[in-house]
């Protein structure tokens, strides 16, 4: 019996310590290096203030140093604006430095403006390209905002801007309101 | 400023008999300024609620709070269908507020029997009403009692 009490702290401390040491690199900053299997991983970037300007958390993450494209699973990405979660993602990484050229949100993914509105965003495939600062998605989009629901297809967030577009078959409802 | 004022009864009955509890739009596209808290269709527009249904080129909501706070229509003319009802304007306005539909620039409303034509035309979506208001100088307010006949 007192074996299987070793037996389980053992395991309770081995699992504390994958955890604890869980690789985290960043990217701008040049710190960590970007060609390991991990089983979760963080890519943080900082503007020259030193603020944090963008961080993708994922629970897996494949680094293609060749090709420098990452693989990763259930991506969570934040900005000041948006918390955007998938089930899968790659992010295209310039060859040159260390900057994302691409990142592409595929499976159930799911956007959410952190500031001013309560708003959503559900798609099934999404691209980040961080040089335009756009967001953009060819798929059906349903966006959710209290009692606003609008749909439609070819998406386009303009970060700078703060602007959303949806290029066509838009139809939405709005509840709670009397015409 | 001349305010000449129409109540119409024949109009009420056909005006705004449900109250629905949501708006249908449907677009060929669609703009969000999310600063100015405003969301533009456009194209094709068609607002729908219950048995009324709005016909524009262009919608601009504005929000505020997540809440809507006016709706402007635009169109060539833009349409209002309501039962028994028909309304045109180049621009309707609803203001959620007052709950009214304003009829701005080459408005007209006809029903079976009788038709208003004016600058500036108002249903009362509150009281039933039907507001025409104009300048005694520049504009007319035409009411044909027989439009259909």
């Amino acid at each position: 019996m007192r074996l299987y009490w070793i037996y389980l702290l053992a395991l309770v401390v081995l699992l504390l310590t994958i955890y604890l040491l869980r690789p985290s690199f960043q990217l701008k900053n040049g710190a960590g290096q970007l060609n390991e299997y991990m089983l979760s991983a963080k890519l943080q970037s900082y503007d020259k203030y030193g603020n944090l300007e963008q961080l993708i958390d994922a629970s897996f993450w494949e680094f293609d140093a060749k090709a420098a494209v990452s693989h990763i699973q259930h991506p969570q990405f934040l900005n000041k604006d948006w918390r955007i979660e998938a089930e899968v993602a790659k992010i295209f990484h310039s060859k040159f430095n260390k900057d994302i050229d691409v990142i592409n949100l595929q499976g159930s993914v799911r956007a959410k403006m952190l500031k001013k509105q309560n708003l959503t965003l559900e798609t099934i495939a999404m691209q980040y390209l961080p040089r335009q600062n756009k967001i953009i998605s060819a798929e059906h989009v349903i966006i959710l905002q209290d009692e606003l629901k609008i749909e439609g297809d070819g998406l386009t967030i303009n970060l700078t801007e703060n602007t959303m577009e949806l290029h066509k078959n838009v139809q939405s409802r709005i509840y709670n309101i009397k015409l | 400023m001349f305010k000449a004022v129409f109540i119409i009864l024949s109009f009420s009955c056909c005006i705004f008999t449900a109250l629905a509890e949501e708006i249908e739009i449907m677009s060929d596209s669609l703009f969000v300024d999310l600063t100015a808290q405003t969301i533009t269709y456009n194209s094709n527009v068609k607002v729908t609620s219950n048995q009324k249904k709005i016909l524009a080129d262009k919608l601009l909501l504005a929000t505020q709070n997540s809440q809507l706070r006016s709706m402007h229509a635009t169109g060539q003319p833009a349409l209002y269908i309501a039962d028994m009802l028909q309304a045109q304007a180049l621009k309707i306005e609803f203001n959620q507020a007052e709950n009214n539909l304003h009829l701005l620039e080459s408005a007209k409303i006809i029903n079976k029997q009788s038709s208003i034509q004016g600058k500036h035309l108002i249903i009362d979506l509150n009281e039933n009403l039907l507001i025409a208001t104009s300048s005694p100088t520049k504009n007319k307010i035409i009411l044909d009692l027989e439009a259909n006949k």
